[in-house]
């Protein structure tokens, strides 16, 4: 009966005679490889890859997840609300709620804007009225956007004044709507 | 042998036989660190190319690489330990258990006799996993890397006499491990 001493002794040595499991050729020649250039591309983007597809797993985790969700909602509603202002002025939104009433009239007429923006007046009776000009021969170019320009009040109604050309007289005249008639859209594009 | 004033030619030849020498023990200590077989490849890699550059600026000379080599794969065995640990715990994956699944399909060793079979290939290879890594590496790195015990306290940063106690205690755990094994299987 050996004692536990000679039978470390004898483990020892049945452990010396293993050898450790020879590496791939591929790794091996990675390896090797790391001498011929400091980085040897190929090997090493195969670890990068790795690495990626690592730092994939790491961005799919549920936190990360989340936050990229809430991000994307906010960058799309910052963009949305930017492209709302600049696409249709505050003041006009108003305006083109309340011209919708107004449009089953086919003889509306629209005028070209700067900033890529069109005004829409609708003409109705009261209007031709008011402003003493045939809507279908007239064009008129607005001097400034609606919601700058002096705005006057008649009879309770608020009116905003375009300076406008008559092609017919060659004379420029002003004109009125009722501000609650006007909307601005952005132009289209042909 | 190569030193830092040595030609670039000569490095890439001593670099390459240094790997054919060394490459198998060093591999099986990095398995024992991290016991995947892919990290282990890419934790090595990455040891072996800190070493290398370190030796091309003169830090490090042929003597000091094999040391300087494990101390690396140590280093990032650990630093890749703690990676782990904390994907665990936020993604609550059963991390470990993929592990063991996986290192128990890879063996570590090849036998030189043909005296030793598969199964006892495969005992000693579980034990080794099983026991506390304080045991195992210095088990490892006496047997199959023939460090002395000076060497081995250099790189575990431990006291000669600590490495020894561990070596002896090591060598009690895993034989003691290994005949509870046949116990059962007879």
């Amino acid at each position: 009966m050996s004692n536990p001493t000679d039978k470390d002794n004898k483990l020892e040595n049945r452990l010396r005679q293993l050898h450790p499991k020879a590496m791939s050729p591929e790794l091996m020649e990675r390896l090797s490889s790391i001498s011929q250039s400091q980085q040897p591309l190929d090997e090493r983007a195969s670890v990068e890859n790795r690495d990626l597809l690592k730092g994939l797993r790491l961005f799919l985790s549920p936190r990360k997840l989340l936050y990229g969700a809430l991000s994307v909602i906010l960058i799309t509603g910052i963009f949305l609300i930017d492209l709302s202002d600049t696409s249709t002025p505050s003041q006009s939104d108003q305006a083109m709620n309340d011209a919708k009433d107004n449009m089953e009239s086919e003889d509306h007429l629209t005028i070209p804007l700067d900033a890529g923006h069109e005004l829409v007046a609708f003409s109705n009776p009261a209007i031709a009225q008011e402003s003493e000009i045939t809507f279908e021969t007239t064009t008129i170019i607005p001097s400034m956007t609606a919601d700058r320009h002096p705005i006057e009040a008649r009879q309770a109604i608020v009116w905003t004044t375009f300076e406008a050309h008559d092609p017919d007289t060659n004379e420029r005249v002003e004109i009125s709507f009722p501000t609650s008639q006007i909307a601005f859209r952005r132009a289209p594009v042909f | 042998m190569a030193d830092g004033r040595a030609s670039h030619f000569d490095r890439e030849a001593f670099w390459a036989d240094w790997i054919q020498t060394n490459g198998d023990r060093l591999l099986l200590f990095t398995r024992s660190q991290t016991r995947r077989l892919t990290e282990s490849e890419d934790i090595l890699q990455e040891a072996l190319l800190r070493v290398w550059r370190h030796w091309e600026k003169g830090i490090l000379d042929g003597e000091s690489l094999l040391p300087a080599a494990y101390t690396n794969i140590r280093r990032l065995a650990i630093d890749n330990a703690r990676k782990n640990q904390r994907r665990e715990k936020r993604e609550s994956v059963d991390f470990l258990g993929q592990q063991d699944q996986e290192s128990i399909n890879s063996e570590w060793f090849q036998a030189s006799q043909d005296s030793i079979d598969q199964e006892e290939l495969h005992n000693i290879t579980e034990v080794l996993e099983q026991i506390p890594n304080q045991y195992r590496e210095v088990i490892i790195l006496r047997i199959w890397s023939d460090l002395t015990h000076r060497q081995i306290a250099d790189i575990l940063n431990l006291s000669i006499n600590s490495v020894a106690s561990l070596y002896r205690y090591g060598l009690k755990l895993v034989r003691k491990e290994l005949e509870k094994r046949q116990m059962t299987t007879r």
